[in-house]
């Protein structure tokens, strides 16, 4: 549903304001997501936060050793939410597998969708036309080419397990080995510059930077062996003077502080020169923008007098 | 419903807005097909029952389960089977690229079904199977402030709303073509590895588990059974109807997620308000023993929860992550961003 309001100001120009209920909506469901979800996660570390309770209790002799049910205490101490689920009955070990498999399921549909996405429209698109094609303009072999690549992502992701992967947190941290996108993305959108200027190294550099800083840390900090000990120790790096505070994740803190300085000084450096190494201007985007920055305009009022 | 308001204001443009905002819901509210959309759901099933699909998933089914009964294996296999037959059975099959890319949201007079649809796809699809495990291991680790601390991650979805708001205004209708147009192609190739390598890790990372639940032991029969159905089942109804089904599905998902998590959550406060040892223990040698203020490390002087060391480091790191870069690299997070938007040019 799309609203247009047309109205004169003061000095006398005219100015179409276009409301869109289904824009609005789109960013209003995110956020609405996103404090669900929040909310959710804090409800479930209360089922480690019990298991906590309880193992403490049985460790300190306490309370009987009945009370785990089965469950190892080690693994309920550590709130590992599959052995809490046993210590109360199976029909909730049941169900919390159910809640499990849920959300598993529904974050590998949504992997595999965004798997053919990346690869169909905007990455085969890339290679055919020299740009990534439209979601609204896909064509049939885009739809053959994500099918594929939907497979081949479900294969290739399962290959890791064949190896002895037993640590989980290398995801987390994968985190950190992106922080360099914070530059070439959330200032992009607050800070851009004329269309059609292309400044590689304003992507370049703050993300290749975050990335080498975050792949060393995992390296030497992070990747862990199957018996638990780091695999790695005797890189030659050394992140201990970063480190914030006394706590067990003040070097993550230290590092990615350090990342996101980097990421948004080296961004202002190259995005704020016009002329550097890598510049140029694209010529065939020169139309478009004539023909958008009227859209672009209306864009940005609506977006003041939201 | 496309309607035009004629209006000559003397002052500023944001003079009276609240005007506009109730001519919003006065058109969408005379919108027959917002209101029935439930009925239409229904339709759709009775039609989906009827479709040769429906029988084939049904035998797939019955054999399935027959297998398992007759080997006597792990009954939690049902639950995965039982997935399989509701999600692949009325999965929608996507012939174009609208239904296969873009989950057919765009459609202008849908708005209130479209929010619904995609609050409970991000709400759903961001909850990781690992996400819920690290909470709870964080919780027990520093209580409650360990799983604010995880939560601080979502902070992702808030940056992300504002972020892609902006891009989708300049015009971008993708955040690889915004980064190829600003950046050039090779940033964008880098980009996309980057979200590849993610995507790669998502999948096996959340299947390991829905494994953990059947053995402890890896390599084990059951553990490749239940990691290859935990992936499989998923690919299956997605390949058939690309985004539409991962939509569609995610809104029964988030339905069983929640009723799941309530259910266990009761069980779990009913067990504590029970154990009369426990509390005493708790009292005893914890600052407390409720939920919200029990402390693991014992009081509040052996390790506070408002210093970095008692937890506040890493939501710290969160917040700053999820601010700033976490949630850009995440395809199923920015994808959904840039639905819902039927003309980011007004043309």
């Amino acid at each position: 549903m799309r609203i247009d309001r047309n109205i004169t100001r003061h000095d006398g120009t005219a100015i179409t304001l276009t409301l869109s209920a289904t824009r609005f909506a789109g960013h209003r469901a995110l956020t609405a997501g996103g404090l669900v979800a929040g909310a959710f996660i804090v409800l479930f570390s209360f089922i480690g936060v019990y298991g906590s309770m309880l193992g403490q209790c049985v460790e300190a002799g306490v309370c009987p050793e009945s009370d785990l049910n089965g469950a190892s205490l080690s693994g309920v101490k550590g709130g590992v939410p599959a052995e809490v689920a046993k210590t109360i009955s199976e029909g909730i070990f049941n169900l919390l597998f159910l809640v499990m498999a849920t959300s598993s399921i529904s974050t590998l549909d949504s992997t595999f969708t965004s798997t053919a996405k990346l690869c169909a429209p905007e990455l085969f698109g890339f290679w055919e036309t020299g740009a990534p094609v439209p979601l609204s303009e896909a064509t049939d072999l885009h739809v053959k080419v994500g099918r594929f690549s939907m497979v081949a992502m479900a294969v290739i992701g399962t290959l890791p397990l064949l190896m002895n992967v037993t640590e989980l947190s290398a995801t987390t941290i994968s985190g950190t080995v992106v922080m360099g996108l914070a530059g070439p993305v959330v200032l992009l959108a607050f800070f851009p510059w004329k269309k059609g200027e292309v400044k590689p190294l304003a992507f370049l550099a703050p993300f290749l930077t975050g990335a080498a800083i975050g792949v060393a840390y995992m390296v030497r900090y992070s990747l862990k062996s199957a018996d638990g000990t780091l695999k790695y120790p005797d890189v030659n790096v050394d992140f201990t003077p970063l480190t914030i505070g006394e706590g067990s994740y003040g070097m993550l803190l230290g590092v990615n502080v350090l990342g996101a300085c980097l990421s948004v000084f080296l961004w202002f450096l190259f995005a704020t020169s016009d002329w550097c190494f890598g510049n140029y201007e694209d010529d065939g985007e020169k139309e478009e923008e004539a023909a958008s920055s009227v859209d672009v305009e209306k864009g940005k009022q609506e977006f003041t007098t939201r | 419903m496309p309607s035009s308001i004629e209006l000559t204001v003397g002052a500023s443009p944001q003079a009276d807005l609240s005007d506009v905002e109730a001519s919003i819901t006065k058109t969408s509210s005379d919108d027959p097909e917002s209101g029935s959309w439930r009925d239409n759901t229904c339709q759709e099933l009775k039609i989906a029952v009827k479709q040769p699909q429906f029988y084939a998933t049904l035998v797939i089914f019955i054999i399935l389960e027959i297998i398992v009964i007759a080997t006597d294996s792990n009954p939690l296999y049902h639950v995965l089977f039982c997935y399989f037959f509701f999600l692949t059975s009325t999965a929608p099959i996507a012939t174009t690229g609208f239904t296969f890319f873009k989950g057919e949201i765009e459609s202008d007079s849908k708005t209130r079904k479209s929010f619904l649809v995609l609050a409970s796809s991000t709400m759903i699809s961001w909850i990781f199977a690992k996400s819920v495990q690290n909470a709870s291991v964080l919780g027990a680790k520093y209580g409650v402030t360990g799983g604010f601390a995880y939560a601080a991650w979502y902070i992702s979805f808030v940056s992300c709303a504002a972020v892609i708001y902006r891009l989708r205004m300049m015009g971008y209708k993708s955040l690889p073509a915004a980064i190829q147009s600003n950046y050039g192609s090779t940033s964008m190739i880098f980009f996309a590895l980057a979200v590849l390598y993610r995507l790669y890790n998502e999948v096996w990372s959340n299947s390991l588990v829905v494994s953990s639940f059947f053995t402890s032991e890896s390599h084990s029969s059951e553990y490749w059974w239940s990691n290859i159905l935990s992936t499989a089942i998923p690919l299956v109804y997605v390949l058939m109807g690309g985004l539409k089904s991962s939509l569609y599905s995610d809104v029964l998902q988030a339905i069983m997620f929640i009723l799941g998590l309530v259910v266990v959550l009761i069980s779990v406060g009913i067990q504590h308000s029970e154990n009369n040892v426990l509390k005493g223990y708790l009292e005893g040698n914890h600052t407390s023993s409720s939920f919200m203020n029990y402390n693991p490390a014992g009081t509040s002087l052996d390790r506070n929860p408002l210093t970095l060391a008692g937890g506040m480091d890493l939501l710290i790191t969160g917040a700053l992550q999820g601010a700033l870069s976490y949630p850009f690299f995440d395809p199923v997070l920015t994808d959904r961003a840039f639905l819902a938007n039927p003309k980011t040019n007004a043309r």
